[in-house]
């Protein structure tokens, strides 16, 4: 796989939960060799997958469901939720890097985001009900991948 | 409700960082009522400081906001520089200039695509803009995200950068670890002058009135990161003198305490401050591109303050590329800095307007007293001025237009809500 697919992490490792997108992000990336991109500042989403025909967003969801319990959105098969529950402090989400780049023709062809619950969004690390979420979600990111 | 009362209120004002609501009584044609309330909780940043040692203040500071980061960081720096009796060395300051420029680039750019623009040209949202402009806003990003790989090479990071130090940087790059930076920026400088005409050309209201403009000034640049407090009405002061002449007072309805200077009241910090008292140091391409649209001081209307953001971005990106031609890494990233018992005061222009800190630490570098006064703090009366300047003019309006324009004219001010929080007394009456 080349640099058409790219995986995306989204988070802040300093902000608890808020680090898991960058922790199942970087273990896919391990696993199979597709290009990974760290995003801190959602804003900067667009120019992470660039010119990308696949991508494949991993953030951490706030107050959607139980910790740890993942969230995938195919945005070419369903149209994607406005309130896509970011856990972003600053700046734009994920629901608004999505329809900026879909207004700006800049929407890789095939986009998946997949959003896990965070439970605890301070100090260093995951919590233990996000941590025993990552495999999951790591197999969520594989699956995509796969589906090619 | 008797029909000659007329009640407008905005509880949430969108596209601004935090919180604020605005509230308005007209009566008989008069405007009897009004304020612009804060309600976002404290955040006691001031109370975080005490008890720490000096050296942490620009990581701790830097959290008050994820938008000027750096701004916490060099004020809150300087200022521990000074108590200490420090001098860094010059190299080191034109890398924290360096540093600074994109933060201005980041901080400006975002506010002017994504957050202002939509509100002259009738958008809901900077999403809805880009439909209909997809080119304009793609610049914008191209833009941003330049001034957002300048923090991340210098800082570590595009967020919260983490190589600052009280007496320099933990580690300075290397030329070539900078050197991508300068096609990026060649392209950011075309991008920030077709920026400038962009915003020029947006229908723009007419706003004019007559504020008092205080701002850092440096005889020999466009000051960013020190200088002299001047005002347009003659204040000239070195930055330890601040609470000599202002001073910062709780309002029963705000979290965030509002500066007035001592002698008069309100004053007004940020982007049209600092051109109309330092116009003539832009570096000369962002002079020209000024000019060229019409742009001079002194500039009175708050909503050309877009125009102004649009030439101090030309000016950023300039003065970058400047920096990087002449960059050679320093012999040495910091220099040591010994704790001094005193006082010591820095301050910086946020891209918002000056920043204030003045921190107490002992013998053995504990802080034993923090102020930190942010600008959007100090803009709090001018604001308002605004507002009721705005409501006293355009009472015809219905109550959506003229509700859009009272937030259009908040949102002059890029105010960072959350960077205004600031300090609460607080007592518990346990009976």
């Amino acid at each position: 796989m080349g640099e058409s697919t790219v995986i995306i992490g989204v988070g802040n490792p300093d902000r608890g939960d808020d680090g898991v997108g960058i922790v199942v992000a970087a273990i896919a990336g391990s696993l199979t060799g597709v290009a990974v991109r760290t995003v801190n500042d959602p804003f900067d989403i667009l120019d992470a997958w660039g010119f990308a025909d696949r991508a494949v967003v991993i953030d951490a969801t706030k107050g959607t469901s139980a910790p740890g319990v993942g969230t995938v959105f195919d945005v070419g098969a369903q149209p994607f939720p406005p309130a896509f529950p970011s856990s972003s402090s600053h700046g734009l989400g994920i629901a608004d890097a999505v329809a900026l780049g879909k207004a700006l023709g800049r929407l890789p062809k095939h986009l998946v985001v997949i959003g896990v619950e965070g439970e605890v969004f301070d100090g260093c690390g995951l919590s233990a009900a996000v941590s025993a979420a990552v495999d999951a979600a790591v197999g969520a990111v594989l699956e995509v991948m796969c589906d090619a | 409700m008797p029909s000659d009362i007329r009640r407008i209120g905005v509880d949430y004002i969108s596209r601004v960082e935090g919180e604020g609501c605005l509230r308005v009584a007209v009566r008989d044609g008069e405007v009897t009522e009004y304020d612009f309330g804060i309600f976002e909780p404290p955040r006691f940043f001031e109370a975080f400081m005490r008890g720490r040692r000096f050296t942490e203040a620009p990581d701790i500071t830097a959290r008050i906001c994820g938008i000027c980061p750096v701004a916490y960081q060099m004020s809150s720096v300087q200022a521990m520089e000074s108590v200490c009796g420090v001098t860094v060395d010059p190299e080191i300051d034109d890398l924290r200039r360096l540093l600074y420029c994109g933060e201005w680039i980041e901080s400006h750019v975002l506010h002017m695509y994504l957050l202002h623009a939509p509100d002259f040209l009738g958008y809901e949202s900077g999403i809805a803009l880009a439909a209909d402009f997809p080119d304009e806003v793609g610049r914008g990003l191209r833009l941003k995200q330049t001034g957002n790989a300048i923090v991340a090479a210098l800082g570590g990071r595009e967020i919260h950068p983490v190589s600052v130090r009280v007496g320099g940087f933990h580690r300075v790059p290397t030329r070539k670890e900078l050197e991508p930076l300068i096609p990026r920026l060649e392209q950011a400088r075309d991008d920030a002058l077709a920026t400038v005409e962009w915003v020029a050309a947006l229908p723009m209201p007419e706003a004019d009135r007559d504020d008092e403009y205080v701002a850092l000034v440096s005889d020999d640049e466009y000051a960013i990161l020190k200088g002299r407090i001047r005002s347009t009405r003659g204040i000239d002061v070195g930055v330890e003198q601040w609470n000599d002449l202002f001073v910062e007072e709780h309002v029963a309805r705000s979290t965030a305490l509002h500066s007035r200077i001592k002698e008069r009241g309100l004053y007004q910090v940020g982007p049209m401050a600092r051109f109309n008292l330092s116009e003539e140091l832009l570096r000369p391409v962002a002079l020209d591109a000024a000019h060229r649209v019409g742009l001079a001081a002194p500039c009175t209307n708050p909503f050309r303050s877009i125009v102004v953001r649009a030439v101090e971005t030309v000016h950023a990106v300039d003065l970058a590329l400047d920096l990087l031609d002449r960059y050679r890494r320093p012999e040495r990233p910091a220099v040591p800095v010994t704790p001094v018992a005193g006082t010591g005061h820095g301050a910086s222009e946020a891209p918002r307007g000056m920043l204030y800190h003045r921190y107490e630490i002992d013998a053995e570098g504990r802080v034993l007293d923090a102020q930190i006064v942010p600008p959007t703090a100090q803009n709090q009366g001018s604001i308002e001025a605004d507002l009721l300047h705005l409501v006293e003019r355009n009472l015809e309006l219905a109550d959506a237009d003229l509700q859009h324009l009272l937030e259009q004219s908040i949102r002059n001010y890029d105010p960072c809500i959350s960077c205004s929080t600031h300090f609460l007394r607080l007592e518990v009456d346990r009976g």
